[in-house]
């Protein structure tokens, strides 16, 4: 199935909420939705999930339109939001009983779709507890296995790993994967990059009611870089000084051209030796003992140049246990699309 | 055949288990079955009492049936009406819960499902009452007719109470004047049905048959307006680009297409003898002026933009648009719908209605009565004609537009004339001019100005024309934007 966000708007009075946006994602996909606070994320998920209406554009599941066909849109996609109701007069088993039977299952077939949910989310200890009663992991846990009751094609999730202890999430993400494996598309909205990143294919990213950038996550963090290239201002490295103070002074400072590599070094002692023979490179613009046994470098050249960096080292009898390249990352990628502003 | 929960309504079920979840069922059920078993009580204790002082024991039957009666309808209030409301209120408010946008159910089956838990607790608590009943019927004062009428009051209430309660609970506000206005409205619906339980009883004893006109035109006006509540609710539930208000059109024109059946039905009440021809005009026509007033009151708070589904559902062809447009959302049909109801009644009035004079005797109203009737119809149209206009040249909220027009040429004129009334009093005074914008001009003449009355009539029909000429580019403009264009 493929999902289409189709130059939507959404307007609050005279305030643009979402403001003509548009992306793709497929089934068998884990999308990321991201946005500072009040970026339009909510809003935009909400249409999606048919509770609120667009001023103008669609969202189409294939070629059925939320706007056309609400009704047909509730039965392709679960929609899991940020929390869960605390009711105070319904049971976990009643609760996802009553929307299993809105959704037309019926007899056997509810009782094992049931079972079959409540096994998936881990939900069978304590299915007989009201909802109230419940811990924020567990509702969120809830929250999934209704999204899930009718085996929607779609699941489009709003926050669901805000609040939660790190198994809890962990947890989570494990199921969304698994979801993921079975083909559903999964469109998720997340504070939490560094988790988006290891579970996302792709991610969208949205400031101030605007797209900002969508596409795999690949393409986005080369964009991202490309972009930095493209845009960034020199960035000025101040040079060691080499004992005269004056000359040190005198000289201006190295203008050198985004971006550099980052790469991590780890040794088995003597960081200080290291950093002062890395010093003698000329491609070594910046050098950063992190802890006693790692360094991280700042490096001025291309992939290429590091096989020979690093023969240099060992050549020089440094006692390096391993080193690795810095990619960059969805929070890098975030932090150099949006620019904090807010409506 | 095997019955099992599959075939419920999911929204019965789920409510049925909330209800019998929560603490407040248990409590009611146990206050309720408490006060009933104190009234008994207190009425053996009471009896010898009763009997030195001379009074008949006729008494106790009645005595208990009335506490019955009256624990039912407060039970019925706190579990049917209040707490539904208030779970209904909750989920609306959250559309993260509103079911209506949330699952794959219809306004309908939703609506259906709250109603039926409603009525499922009703029947419920009605069944804790009976042996009671059955008790007040053996202590005598009491024949089996006049529980059937106390009871049928009694439930009449209670499923007018839960109709407006989950209307209010639809409109989904936050402020608690929801809760006040349906108090309110349960306060008289229960007092009046409770106090027409006693009356029947204690006065009317066995000759209920000369009553049975009144009560037959009573309970219709009363599923008249349960119908259409619940058609109103029906809309407020549908996705606001679906043709929302079509079930309460469909709703008016049958209201008005079937009330002659009704006038042929209460032709056949025994003791009462109607003219058939005559009695059934005569429904037709208040039906068609209640319709009017109606649709008018919907379109006061509809759109006046149509969106792009109800445009997509719009046959072609012009006859078929123009057909569908009078049932279609958007305030345009609403107002033409109600023109041509009124325009129907109008000429009833004019035509078939008689002055005072001999043919009066046979019809059951005179024209001057049918005019003032159709006063509300026209003022109704009037409110919602300059709320359109000024709706579209202020761009408020169509509700508010409707309001603010309602307030200015209605109410304030109404108060203005009770002060003034009040203030002059007995001064020779006559302020009913004051009224002419509202349908209670008519009502306020007296006897002696009762010849003018035939003039005073045209004064409704004439600032309704007029407003409806500044109305008109409104409303051909959404009949136009029915017209799916070849581009599009």
């Amino acid at each position: 199935m493929k999902i289409k966000i189709d130059h939507l708007i959404r307007r609050f009075g005279k305030k643009n909420a979402v403001n003509d946006i548009s992306f793709e994602f497929e089934s068998g996909n884990i999308f990321g939705f991201i946005g500072p606070n009040g970026a339009g994320k909510t809003t935009t998920i909400k249409i999606m999930a048919t509770l609120d209406q667009p001023t103008a554009g669609d969202v189409f599941f294939d070629d059925i339109s939320t706007i056309a066909y609400p009704e047909k849109v509730r039965r392709i996609v679960g929609y899991m939001p940020d929390s869960l109701p605390s009711f105070t007069d319904i049971k976990v088993w009643e609760y996802l009983d009553f929307y299993a039977r809105a959704f037309g299952l019926k007899g056997e077939t509810r009782r094992k779709t049931l079972a079959d949910v409540e096994a998936f989310t881990n939900l069978t200890g304590i299915r007989e507890k009201y909802l109230n009663t419940l811990s924020k992991g567990m509702k969120q846990r809830v929250s999934l296995a209704r999204a899930l009751v009718h085996n929607p094609q779609v699941l489009i999730m709003d926050e669901p790993a805000a609040g939660l202890d790190p198994r809890a999430r962990i947890e989570l993400l494990s199921l969304l994967k698994i979801l993921a494996d079975q083909g559903k598309a999964i469109l998720l909205s997340s504070h939490i990059l560094s988790e988006l990143q290891d579970i996302c294919d792709g991610a969208v990213i949205i400031e101030q009611g605007k797209l900002l950038a969508s596409g795999p996550l690949d393409h986005l963090m080369e964009s991202a870089v490309q972009n930095r290239l493209a845009t960034a201002p020199p960035m000025a490295i101040p040079q060691p000084t080499a004992g005269n103070g004056e000359a040190a002074a005198a000289q201006p400072p190295i203008v050198m051209a985004n971006p550099l590599i980052a790469i991590t070094i780890r040794v088995l002692r003597d960081a200080e030796q290291v950093r002062l023979k890395l010093m003698e490179h000329p491609a070594v613009k910046q050098i950063d003992i992190n802890s006693p046994l790692e360094l991280a470098v700042q490096f001025d050249g291309t992939d290429e140049d590091i096989p020979p960096l690093m023969a240099s080292l060992f050549a020089a009898g440094c006692p390096i246990v391993g080193f690795s390249k810095q990619s960059l990352g969805l929070e890098d990628v975030f932090m150099r699309i949006t620019t904090g502003e807010v409506q | 055949m095997k019955i099992t929960s599959d075939s419920f309504n999911p929204v019965l079920i789920k409510e049925l288990r909330q209800h019998f979840h929560g603490k407040l069922f248990l409590i009611t059920m146990a206050l309720l079955l408490l006060a009933q078993l104190a009234t008994v009580f207190i009425l053996y204790a009471n009896m010898e009492t009763a009997l030195a002082n001379n009074h008949t024991v006729d008494v106790m039957g009645p005595a208990l049936f009335t506490a019955s009666l009256v624990t039912f309808s407060i039970a019925c209030v706190l579990l049917c009406c209040i707490a539904s409301l208030s779970r209904f209120m909750g989920e609306r408010i959250n559309p993260e819960l509103d079911f209506s946008r949330f699952c794959a159910m219809s306004p309908l089956q939703i609506l259906w499902g709250k109603m039926t838990s409603c009525y499922a607790i009703a029947i419920y608590l009605l069944s804790l009452c009976l042996p009671f009943l059955v008790i007040a019927y053996f202590l005598r004062g009491l024949s089996i007719i006049n529980i059937a009428l106390g009871v049928a009051f009694a439930i009449v209430g209670a499923l007018f109470a839960i109709q407006v309660a989950l209307f209010i609970g639809s409109v989904g506000q936050k402020s608690l004047v929801g809760i006040l206005v349906f108090g309110a409205i349960w306060g008289s619906g229960g007092i009046i049905s409770v106090i027409g339980g006693i009356v029947s009883r204690f006065i009317y004893r066995g000759s209920v048959s000369n009553f049975t006109l009144p009560i037959c035109l009573a309970l219709f006006l009363v599923f008249v307006v349960i119908g259409f509540i619940f058609v109103l609710n029906l809309a407020l539930l549908s996705s606001p680009l679906a043709n929302r208000t079509m079930p309460a059109r469909i709703y008016t024109i049958a209201l008005a297409l079937i009330s002659p059946v009704f006038g042929f039905c209460i032709c056949y009440i025994p003791k009462i003898p109607l003219p058939m021809t005559e009695t059934m005009v005569t429904t037709f026509f208040v039906a068609c002026v209640i319709s009017s007033c109606m649709c008018s009151f919907i379109a006061g708070f509809e759109r006046s933009v149509i969106g792009p589904r109800v445009q997509h559902q719009c046959p072609q062809k012009p006859l078929q648009r123009f057909g569908f447009f009078l049932i279609s959302s958007g305030s345009g049909g609403g107002i033409m719908l109600a023109w041509i109801f009124e325009l129907i009644a109008f000429a009833i009035a004019l035509c078939l209605f008689p002055s005072r004079g001999a043919a009066y005797s046979t019809w059951p109203m005179s024209k001057v009565e049918a005019l003032a009737i159709l006063a509300f119809g026209f003022s109704s149209l009037l409110y919602t004609e300059i709320g359109l206009c000024i709706h579209k040249r202020f761009n408020m909220m169509p509700f508010s537009a409707w309001l603010a027009t309602a307030v200015i040429i209605c109410f304030l004129p109404l108060l203005l004339f009770a002060f003034a009334s009040f203030t002059y009093e007995g001064k020779g005074y006559d302020f009913s001019h004051m009224l002419i914008t509202t349908p209670f001009y008519l009502i306020s003449l007296n006897d002696h100005r009762l010849a003018l009355t035939d003039i005073v009539c045209w004064f409704g029909p004439f600032f309704a024309l007029v407003a409806y000429g500044f109305a008109f580019p409104y409303i051909l403009e959404q009949f136009k934007s029915l017209r799916i264009s070849s581009d599009s």
